[in-house]
């Protein structure tokens, strides 16, 4: 079942400067409910614009959003809706966080909501619990935390929410690879526990093999793939041709493709490969 | 909607105006707005707006930018033209309504205030449109450092108003951001009642403050880094001349403030 869908939606930025740019041509998408999708493309591909316009923090320029059906900004309250079922987190923490304390910073979302304190308390308990943030910090000023910290905060803010739909924009960007596993580990148990639809970017394949279960493609503000992981990785040479890699497994085994040994090239999973290379071996000591 | 907000807004170009010294230009600038002040009927305000429309045609900027000046203070214009009318009360009566009552004096003044009001407004405009913002504040400095003698920071002063204009979009960008933050999680700054909706644009303010500290702060730092210690010793790479163009400039204004003096006196004054 579809719960988000984008409809031809075209977003121009500086409408009438010079510096009129067309971040998004004619987009039309379909995001189905519980699934994992990664968005991937080069930089200023539109990425961020895209998933800018799925919880109405911008309007389309002509299109149409719809939320389990409905047109978000068919009123000013079905936008304001929009903002809790679709959870966004921004691409740098430090342009989402602003309250005085990070105890503070998580509760905002759901006070707007109209919670009862009570509900609130507990939505931030959970929230901290679930993205590892130690209570130590809860006292403290957003801005006196480190990347990784404030990167938390910023995903737990968003979650306090229950939002059906979770949207990151790179979650894992400067992160050291503790960090950055926490944070996939993170989005992967939302995505399990509570069933919603996540939406995250990345420039890191590996991260966007392990998790996504669909992959988003954009170039120059068009859709260029949207499929099955496994389908969009088996594509490498059209991928490298987009400015974008693979994920390293999948390089290895294009390269020793390339190398004359006869490997599948759709495999990014380390179990996969792992039973690939063994009936290779097999095969090899057949003959 | 914020982004639109522009003050002080400068036009590069190199028109005879933006050429000027821009110590020069203050200062006869000063001297116009006082003189538009000093004109006491059409003759001499008629000519002293001629004087400012045929300067800003000089620096060959579009006639939009006029509009774009006025705007702001269209309020201001109809509600001191409409008080205008109704105070003053001279001359024969043009039409009357219960106690209303407007007179020929009273429709002079309304023009006369008018076109004085977009005069200043356009005098003004023309100074900040054709200079940057970094000679406008060394020209200050250098405006008042004679106070130097009284041990006035006169480059401290300078310094603070250059980094706070430079600042303004900055700030305006930071707000945006900020909305931005508080709108993905639902705060409401398009529905409600007025006061509930300016209610909304608290909490943007703290954050605002914060950051500014923060920037301030990081901003000395960066200065200290590059050895900033204050005015003394500190030359600039932009020189500025005054030169056979500011003379000319300068004998203009002064040749038009005795015409309207002149005008004054010869047609008598009507306020
Ligand atoms: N606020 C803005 N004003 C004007 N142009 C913008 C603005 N934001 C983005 N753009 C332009 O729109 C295009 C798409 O930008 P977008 O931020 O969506 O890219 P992205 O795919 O998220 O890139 P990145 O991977 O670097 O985050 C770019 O060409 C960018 O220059
Ligand atoms: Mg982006």
């Amino acid at each position: 079942m579809s719960i988000l869908e984008v409809k031809n939606i075209t977003y121009v930025y500086g409408e009438g400067t010079p510096f009129r740019i067309e971040a998004l041509k004619n987009i039309s998408v379909t995001f189905e409910k519980g699934e994992l999708i990664a968005v991937i493309g080069h930089t200023g591909s539109g990425k961020s614009t895209l998933l800018m316009h799925l919880n109405g923090l911008l309007k389309p320029t002509a299109g149409k959003v719809l939320y389990e059906g409905k047109d978000i900004w068919e009123s000013k309250k079905s936008v304001k809706q929009a903002r809790f079922n679709v959870g966004y987190c921004f691409q740098y923490p430090e342009h989402q966080l602003f309250e005085s304390s990070v105890q503070r910073d998580i509760a905002f979302g759901p006070r707007n909501m109209g919670l009862s304190e009570e509900e609130i308390n507990l939505r931030v308990q959970e929230a901290t619990q679930f993205a590892g943030i130690d209570s130590s910090l809860l006292q403290k000023s957003p801005f006196e935390l480190s990347g990784g910290e404030k990167r938390r905060v910023a995903i737990a803010g968003v979650m306090a929410m229950k939002p059906g739909v979770l949207i990151l924009d790179e979650p894992t960007a400067g992160l050291d690879p503790k960090g950055k596993n926490a944070v996939i580990e993170l989005i992967k148990n939302y995505n399990i526990q509570t069933g919603s639809t996540v939406i995250f970017v990345s420039h890191n394949m590996d991260d966007v093999a392990s998790l996504a279960d669909r992959v988003l493609i954009l170039s120059e503000g068009q859709i260029v793939m949207y499929d099955t992981a496994k389908n969009v990785f088996s594509r490498g040479k059209q991928l490298a041709s987009l400015a974008l890699g693979v994920p390293e497994i999948t390089q290895l085994f294009l390269s020793m493709g390339e190398r004359g040994f006869d490997l599948p090239v759709d495999i990014f999973d380390i179990e996969e490969a792992k039973a690939a290379l063994l009936s290779l071996l097999r095969r090899q000591a057949h003959d | 909607m914020i982004k639109d907000i522009t003050i002080g807004q400068f036009f590069p170009g190199k028109s005879f105006i933006h050429k000027l010294d821009a110590r020069i230009k203050i200062v006869l600038t000063g001297i116009i707005l006082v003189m538009i002040f000093v004109c006491g009927n059409f003759y001499s305000l008629g000519l002293m707006s001629a004087f400012i429309l045929f300067s800003f045609l000089l620096t060959r900027l579009s006639l939009r930018l006029i509009l774009k000046s006025f705007k702001p203070l269209v309020l201001i214009l109809v509600i001191t033209s409409l008080l205008q009318l109704y105070y003053v009360d001279k001359g024969e009566i043009l039409f009357s309504w219960r106690k209303l009552s407007i007179t020929s004096g009273g429709v002079y003044m309304m023009i006369f205030i008018t076109v004085r009001i977009l005069s200043l407004i356009l005098v003004s405009s023309l100074l900040t449109y054709t200079t940057s913002p970094t000679s406008l504040t060394y020209a200050i400095e250098s405006l008042l450092s004679p106070l130097k003698v009284f041990k006035v920071e006169v480059h401290t002063f300078a310094m603070m108003m250059t980094i706070a204009l430079r600042f303004i979009p900055t700030l305006i960008e930071e707000i945006d951001r900020i909305m931005n933050a508080q709108k993905a999680r639902g705060a409401d700054f398009e529905t409600g009642s007025l006061v509930s909706r300016i209610k909304a644009l608290f909490p943007i303010f703290i954050p605002l403050f914060v950051s500014s500290f923060k920037r301030a702060f990081e901003l000395a730092d960066a200065m200290s880094c590059r050895c900033y210690t204050g005015g003394k010793g500190r030359t600039r790479m932009k020189q500025q001349k005054t030169g056979v163009r500011d003379l000319c400039a300068a004998a203009a204004v002064i040749v038009l403030s005795a015409a309207v003096i002149w005008l004054n006196a010869f047609f008598g004054r009507v306020v």
